[in-house]
């Protein structure tokens, strides 16, 4: 293989694994610190997608300007199906199963809004065209400025976890729930602002999608799978880990779709998600912390 | 922000539907479908429910069918086959309809053929450009498209014209797209392309880089994508992010779609196979499009005009019969010889278009404009594509 | 105290046998629908209902069988039934491997692992596009009638019925409900768990699998979107946990239930159809997450003992 070739193989993969880490980052958080699999995740990205889609062609600024909105409502929705929704839930020993099914039927809602909302179709915002070049190789302008943001986001969500009281009281609650209850830290307050900020990544990470691809209210449960894949590969719980198993994730769904077909490539996530899932059942940050 | 009217459009057209059957006498004639109103074929097949829409109002203000007054049902098929089947076979049993007109695309209505067919009620496919469903020995089943293999003469033309070699080739990993690949191959040669790429991508895929990436060291002078809309912008949009150079960029379906200008910049110099165009001096075009932009309040598209004649075909077989009788219409129908507003219809004995021709339009400063053949043109192709990099 | 007794069986297969008799083609269309959701159901109800394994990846065996049937009566030309056994054979051979590799894992990371394999089937019958016909999909000979495959479908219901009626009352159930209940205590207490989880595994992979031949049957044409409908994984489990995860009528009863009511969502509320069945989710899970059956048998019980309600009552909940 040529080696420019390779190199932009490898830029591909890189700023696509950009976005990728910020949905698993989200996934990560609910899962690390409630035990919830949230599988209304996907949908999160794609209303916020919709969301900036709808506000773009409004007014057609620049779609960074619009993420905070997009954060803040899906921030919004997490909060509220928190508190009023997955909250109620007796916290037994089925709590897993059901909380996750009561994420699947708020997917639903997400999902039938979104198309009374915003239609069907799919939706793109171009605002980025085009790349920039270096020599020989091609820097997707929207897929830059999306590894950019997100790279921003997550730094800053680095800051709040380990700088902040708060941070700190959701990473507690998270490694030992009783332990941090017993330290003071309020179980109910902490666990509606995770959700909260989980959805909040989601939506960061659909703002930046619609920038970059066409999306539909339909392709939600895509993302979630997709989300969860790079999470299982990156290890449950660790930060590095889920940027790691982006960036891994990325790299390979170009390099299949180069060598190999476009079919495989689409499904070469859940391949590396159930290797991993088998034979490092830490994922694979847990492999490099032993 | 898009239009909404899809809430009040679909209350509209119901209350015109019902205003209309009150005016003409008798019980209703049920036509039924199935619509793509969600899934990657949304944005193409709501134009087709336009065209069937604007035929019922237009057929009841006539006094209806056989003095009855009709009425279309449809269901979102979900841009699934799957769905699409459930649905036939619904309108059907269920809800009982008199008469059947096709979906959106050759996936589905490969799949509903098969319905129609079992329960013997004739059906026109207006949205199948795939040859090969009518080629399995189905009485009932007709072709109301182009066929896919003369989607893409004229961008073969056009390169044949200006001397280019080297040819590109994505497709959806679906019935129609699989199809214009294979007659494209199959007729390259002739107009002196060899073929240096050819990989399909599977339905929902929004990545192309990694596809691109070979197309790009390839170096190829035409790029074809065998593409629907989400995926046909997805591919353009792609190669100038990769630096595909091509001269000659050609999409399937995608670039038909007005939508498909939402690229900005990007969309111009594209070409895309349509088989029909406003201005064509086809019978009756002009007071069909007319009536679609009072009624709908945008231009319609091939696929509306499509689905328009493929009613103007069935209203033609149910008078000449004088019945609802799915055997006669079957056998009208495959001796009809009648001009539409999407050209001139007409079957062969297994049931294949042979009357619809194609042409080729072009992005040109945001606009559509057909350029190609030089019989119905509106204005000269632009080639070759100038490079990404000295364009705005 | 029992629900149905045996004449209400009687009378309920009575009525299933006759039906085709009396009712529109549709209705027979629709009752084989339903059905097939039922025997799905089951499926689930055995692996995820008794022995607590959350299992998204039932459609993974319902894809396998619709493709099986697909295969061998397209390029075998095999009559339909054969086909559909075949399915499930392979489907119990498959579940096999899979349920060692697979139930090793724990509650969410078993259920995300199952998910994980449907999409690596489907991407497989994507891929593989000369046996499987690739994106195309294939094209079936037209069934000429729907009632042999309304009754085999009826039948497949009974059957599982009856599988997981034997199972409960015996001892291999009561290993299932004891892994469910607390895995670790019943490997203590000497249970191969192993052995148990495997064999609910298998038998569990069976039903979709058939259900899955009989539904490409119907629908004549097979392709990667029409045989793993991520949207019947769902229906199932909800139906099963409607009518109420491991009991013997809970799937039958969520089934129809849903069935219906979904039927009558679709005609009238289309548009509203996802939101209302969300919707409906939510509320079953927050005031009613045992399911149809447990609750009928409590009001029946408490209308029998005629005991006023206690608090010790309330908290036996």
């Amino acid at each position: 293989m040529d080696f420019n070739i390779f190199l932009q193989l490898v830029i591909n993969g890189l700023l696509v694994g950009g976005v990728y880490g910020l949905m698993s980052l989200g996934i990560n958080l609910v899962w690390g610190v409630m035990g919830v699999i949230n599988l209304a995740h996907g949908d999160l990205i794609m209303a916020a997608g919709f969301l900036v889609f709808s506000l773009f062609s409004r007014w057609h600024m620049n779609p960074m300007l619009l993420l905070p909105v997009g954060m803040a409502m899906t921030f919004l929705v997490g909060m509220l199906s928190q508190r009023f929704l997955l909250g109620r839930l007796p916290q037994d020993r089925g709590a897993i199963k059901t909380s996750l099914l009561m994420t699947f039927g708020i997917s639903y809602v997400v999902i039938n809004t979104a198309q009374l909302l915003w239609g069907n179709e799919f939706q793109t915002v171009t605002f980025f065209s085009g790349s920039w070049s270096l020599g020989e190789l091609e820097f997707a302008k929207a897929r830059t400025v999306a590894f950019l943001a997100a790279s921003a986001i997550t730094a800053a969500l680095w800051l709040f976890l380990h700088g902040t009281r708060y941070g700190r009281a959701i990473r507690a609650v998270s490694q030992n729930r009783d332990g941090a209850a017993v330290c003071g830290v309020d179980q109910g307050r902490v666990q509606v602002a995770s959700f909260g900020l989980g959805a909040g990544l989601a939506g960061a990470a659909g703002v930046l999608l619609v920038m970059i691809f066409a999306i539909s209210p339909a392709m939600g449960s895509g993302y979630t799978i997709r989300s969860f894949a790079v999470t299982v590969i990156g290890g449950l719980g660790s930060f590095p880990g889920a940027l790691l198993g982006a960036m891994i994730l990325g790299l390979a769904e170009v390099f299949t779709g180069y060598m190999v077909s476009a079919q495989i490539a689409n499904g070469v996530a859940f391949i590396l998600f159930l290797v991993v899932l088998l034979l490092f059942p830490q994922g694979l940050s847990g492999v490099f912390r032993r | 922000m898009m239009k909404r009217i899809r809430y009040p459009l679909f209350l509209g057209v119901a209350l015109l539907v019902f205003a209309g059957s009150a005016l003409a006498a008798g019980s209703p004639i049920l036509i039924g479908t199935s619509v793509s109103l969600s899934g990657n074929y949304a944005a193409s097949a709501k134009y087709g429910l336009e065209g069937y829409q604007l035929f019922v109002d237009q057929i009841n203000q006539r006094g209806g069918l056989m003095g009855r007054p009709v009425r279309l049902i449809y269901y979102d098929d979900r841009s699934d086959a799957n769905t699409g089947v459930q649905l036939y076979e619904k309108l059907i049993t269920a809800d009982k309809v008199d008469l059947i007109v096709g979906p959106y695309s050759s996936g589905v209505t490969s799949a509903v053929s098969t319905v129609a067919e079992k329960h013997k009620m004739t059906m026109i496919g207006p949205e199948a450009a795939d040859a090969k469903i009518y080629m399995r020995g189905y009485k009932y089943n007709f072709q109301g498209q182009t066929q896919a293999g003369r989607y893409m003469i004229g961008a073969l033309s056009l390169a044949k014209a200006n001397g280019y070699k080297t040819m590109a080739m994505l497709a959806e990993d679906t019935a129609f797209p699989k199809a214009v690949s294979s007659e494209v191959a199959k007729v390259a040669k002739e107009y002196g392309l060899t073929i240096v790429f050819n990989q399909t991508y599977p339905k929902g895929a929004s990545d192309f880089s990694a596809l691109l990436t070979k197309v790009k060291q390839l170096n190829p002078d035409v790029v074809l994508a065998n593409s629907y809309l989400p995926d046909g912008q997805g591919i353009i949009r792609q190669c100038r992010e990769q630096g595909v150079d091509a001269k000659l960029y050609a999409v399937a379906v995608g670039a038909a779609e007005p939508e498909f200008g939402n690229l900005g910049a990007t969309a111009n110099y594209v070409f895309g196979a349509t088989q029909w165009a406003a201005n064509m001096k086809t019978k009756g075009n002009a007071a069909f499009v007319k009536a679609y932009k009072e009624k709908f309040g945008r231009n319609p598209d091939y696929h509306s005009a499509a689905n328009f004649a493929s009613l103007q075909v069935l209203e033609a077989a149910v008078t000449e019969t004088g019945s609802i009788d799915q055997d006669k219409i079957a056998a009208a129908i495959s001796k009809l010889d009648m001009d539409t507003v999407y050209g001139h219809f007409k079957v062969d004995a297994r049931g294949v278009q042979v009357g619809y021709a194609s042409s080729l339009l072009q992005w040109q400063g945001g606009r559509q404009l057909v350029v190609w053949p030089d019989a119905v043109r509106e204005g000269k192709p632009i080639l070759p594509t100038p490079p990404w990099s000295e364009r705005k | 105290m029992k629900i149905w007794s045996p004449v209400s069986l009687a009378a309920g297969l009575l009525l299933v046998i006759a039906l085709p008799f009396f009712a529109s083609d549709y209705l027979v269309g629709f009752f084989f629908s339903t059905f097939i959701f039922v025997t799905l159901a089951y499926g689930w109800n055995l692996i995820s209902g008794y022995t607590g394994y959350l299992s998204f990846g039932q459609i993974s065996f319902f894809g396998l069988g619709a493709y099986t049937l697909s295969i061998a009566v397209f390029r075998f030309h095999w009559p339909w039934p054969f086909g559909v056994l075949a399915g499930g054979a392979l489907a119990a051979v498959l579940a096999a491997p899979l349920g060692w590799l697979m139930l090793r894992l724990r509650g969410p990371y078993f259920a995300l692992g199952m998910l994980g394999f449907v999409q690596v089937l489907s991407m497989i019958a994507s891929a593989w596009s000369s046996v499987t016909g690739g994106g195309e999909g294939l094209y079936l000979p037209p069934t000429a009638s729907l009632r042999p495959l309304y009754y085999t479908a009826a039948a497949t219901v009974f059957i599982g019925m009856g599988i997981t009626w034997a199972i409960e009352r015996s001892a291999f159930g009561l290993r299932l409900q004891g892994i469910r209940e607390d895995e670790l205590a019943a490997e203590a207490m000497g249970v191969d768990t192993t052995r148990a989880k495997m064999a609910a595994f298998v038998v569990s992979a069976v039903f979709p699998a058939v259900a899955g031949g009989l539904y490409a049957w119907r629908l004549s044409y097979i392709d990667p979107a029409s045989a793993f409908p991520g949207n019947y994984e769902i229906q199932s489990i909800l139906m099963t946990i409607f009518g109420g995860a491991g009991t013997i009528l809970g799937p039958l009863l969520g089934g129809v239930a849903l069935s219906v009511a979904g039927e009558v969502i679709w005609a009238r509320f289309a548009e509203l159809h996802l939101l209302l069945v969300g919707s409906l989710i939510i509320l079953v899970l927050l005031f009613m997450p045992e399911g149809m059956i447990p609750l009928i048998r409590r009001t029946l019980a408490r209308r029998r003992s005629r005991v006023p309600r206690s608090p010790a009552r309330k908290e036996a909940r």
